[in-house]
């Protein structure tokens, strides 16, 4: 319970962290740095643009063994 | 504008006024791109046959990562990339996949101009530009409520200056291969379609207000990384790359120029992306095709040996590369193109979370810190850089080859005076954001 309840009071000052943009650059302050990285990796992964990329960067490897 | 979120009512709240002055901003940067990466050809010209092409890849590399490094310290200093990559730090890893995808489709150039020569080759991976104005499209809204009259432009004049390519691709014949392999050719278009994405990180970052020259110091790691670990699966490991490097010493300097020549047109590449976006940036940095044939044909007298045929044809091609460069230049985006990009930029800033007054001001080309100080360690960095080419520089040979000198002036004046352009509109605009 303790345990839950240190998890939930992180969550929601996180949300709080992360929602509360009234003063831009201080929100950047206030995210911690794991908290952030963890964000950003989420974010990074599940954004299709990414996927692109990805997907082409690895078959121009395999092409460029084919080529040489 | 709700908390957290960047709606497109905010960044359009700049003049229209501001926006012209940054669409003419980035069709100047362009331009001068194009010029500057047509010019990075020459120095690799002035090194003779013999070495290994990955190798010859891998010290342009060093050069470039040398000048991506240096030249944003000498502007901004290493306080100002710190500061923004603060503010987006998940495009570090957009940055090196950028740089990643630059190098294997660097690599697979080199393949595709020992099967195919570099006349055909270049044409080919040059539909780069159609890949960009594909994604850029599809993922950022670009060309969207552009009219009509735009799309025929931009689209048309992509394609003006692709046939005017292919026209010059003919032109010198004689180094064209009988057989222009399958293998050369799926490089070449492979190399197009690796970097036509790479614009895509490119898109992402300028949307997401990052100034290119912090962008550009991150994407050199990937640049670097992922071509030493080509080279070393190509040329050996790192001791054979050594003795390689070691055994062409009194090239080096010319190589590592040419990366560096290299840099300052990709530069002026980045912000005309930044500010013309993906669809009109490529094009018009894609006319280093043109530069690199006023290059290699008048000023290394590559012409001399060329029939009537064949200067006709190279003519022709410059005038229809030359059309497609007017009709981009000319189509500059209006406000509601312009509020298209404004809501690709407001879902950057929601999915990855980041301030929304530096997106806007990015956007608009302005920066929410004060000019950046240079400290002690930028000047170390810059003194290695300095150091580097110096020390090459001393050791470097002359190659004996006949150069039409005054055309060289007349190439490096003209490279020079849109160097100067476009650097003091950067700085009068932008302040180099």
């Amino acid at each position: 319970l303790p345990l839950q309840a240190e998890v939930r009071t992180m969550a929601n000052s996180t949300e709080a962290c992360l929602t509360d943009t009234e003063g831009g650059a201080e929100n950047t302050i206030a995210r911690s740095t794991t908290d952030r990285s963890y964000t950003m990796l989420t974010a990074v992964v599940s954004d299709v643009h990414f996927w692109v990329p990805a997907v082409v960067l690895i078959g121009g490897l395999f092409l460029l063994r084919w080529a040489s | 504008m709700s908390a957290g979120t960047l709606s497109a009512a905010a960044p359009v709240l700049v003049s229209a006024e501001r926006i012209r002055a940054l669409q003419r901003l980035g069709v100047l940067c362009g331009i001068a791109a194009g010029a500057w990466l047509g010019a990075a050809e020459a120095p690799t010209k002035l090194v003779s046959a013999g070495l290994s092409p990955v190798l010859i890849s891998f010290v342009m590399v060093l050069g470039v990562f040398l000048g991506r490094w240096s030249l944003p310290l000498a502007a901004r200093g290493t306080s100002g990339i710190r500061a923004d990559i603060r503010n987006a730090p998940h495009l570090v890893i957009w940055a090196i996949i950028a740089g990643c995808l630059w190098s294997v489709a660097n690599t697979l150039t080199i393949f595709a101009i020992r099967d195919l020569g570099l006349s055909i080759a270049f044409p080919l991976w040059n539909t780069n530009a159609l890949i960009g104005i594909l994604w850029g499209v599809l993922f950022f809204d670009e060309l969207k409520g552009a009219g009509w009259r735009r799309w025929t432009a931009v689209c048309g004049g992509a394609a003006l200056m692709f046939f005017g390519g292919l026209i010059l691709a003919r032109v010198s014949a004689s180094q064209i291969s009988a057989h222009a392999a399958t293998r050369g050719i799926a490089a070449a278009l492979g190399a197009g379609v690796l970097w036509g994405t790479m614009y895509i990180p490119y898109r992402k970052a300028y949307l997401s207000g990052m100034n290119p020259l912090s962008f550009v110091s991150f994407f050199t790691i990937g640049e670097l990384g992922m071509m030493a670990i080509l080279a070393a699966r190509y040329v050996g490991g790192p001791a054979k790359i050594w003795r390689e490097l070691a055994a062409v010493q009194q090239f080096l300097f010319w190589l590592l120029a040419a990366g560096f020549v290299w840099v300052i047109g990709d530069i002026f590449q980045q912000y005309a992306v930044k500010y013309t976006g993906v669809s009109r940036g490529i094009p018009l940095s894609n006319s280093n095709q043109l530069w690199g044939l006023l290059w290699g044909a008048v000023a290394f007298g590559e012409f001399r040996t060329w029939g009537q045929h064949a200067v006709a044809n190279a003519v022709y091609g410059c005038v229809l590369m030359a059309g497609g460069l007017a009709a981009i230049s000319l189509s500059a985006a209006g406000r509601s193109e312009y509020e298209k990009w404004c809501e690709a930029a407001g879902r950057e800033q929601r999915r990855y979370r980041i301030d929304p007054k530096f997106v806007s001001l990015g956007l608009e080309g302005r920066s929410a810190d004060r000019p950046q100080t240079r400290k002690w360690f930028d000047w170390i960095l810059i003194a290695i850089a300095t150091t580097v080419f110096v020390w090459t520089g001393m050791g470097a040979r002359w190659p004996s080859m006949d150069v039409n000198w005054p055309t060289v002036a007349a190439l490096i004046v003209i490279g020079l005076t849109l160097f100067a352009s476009a650097a003091y509109a950067l700085w009068k605009v932008t302040r180099f954001n």
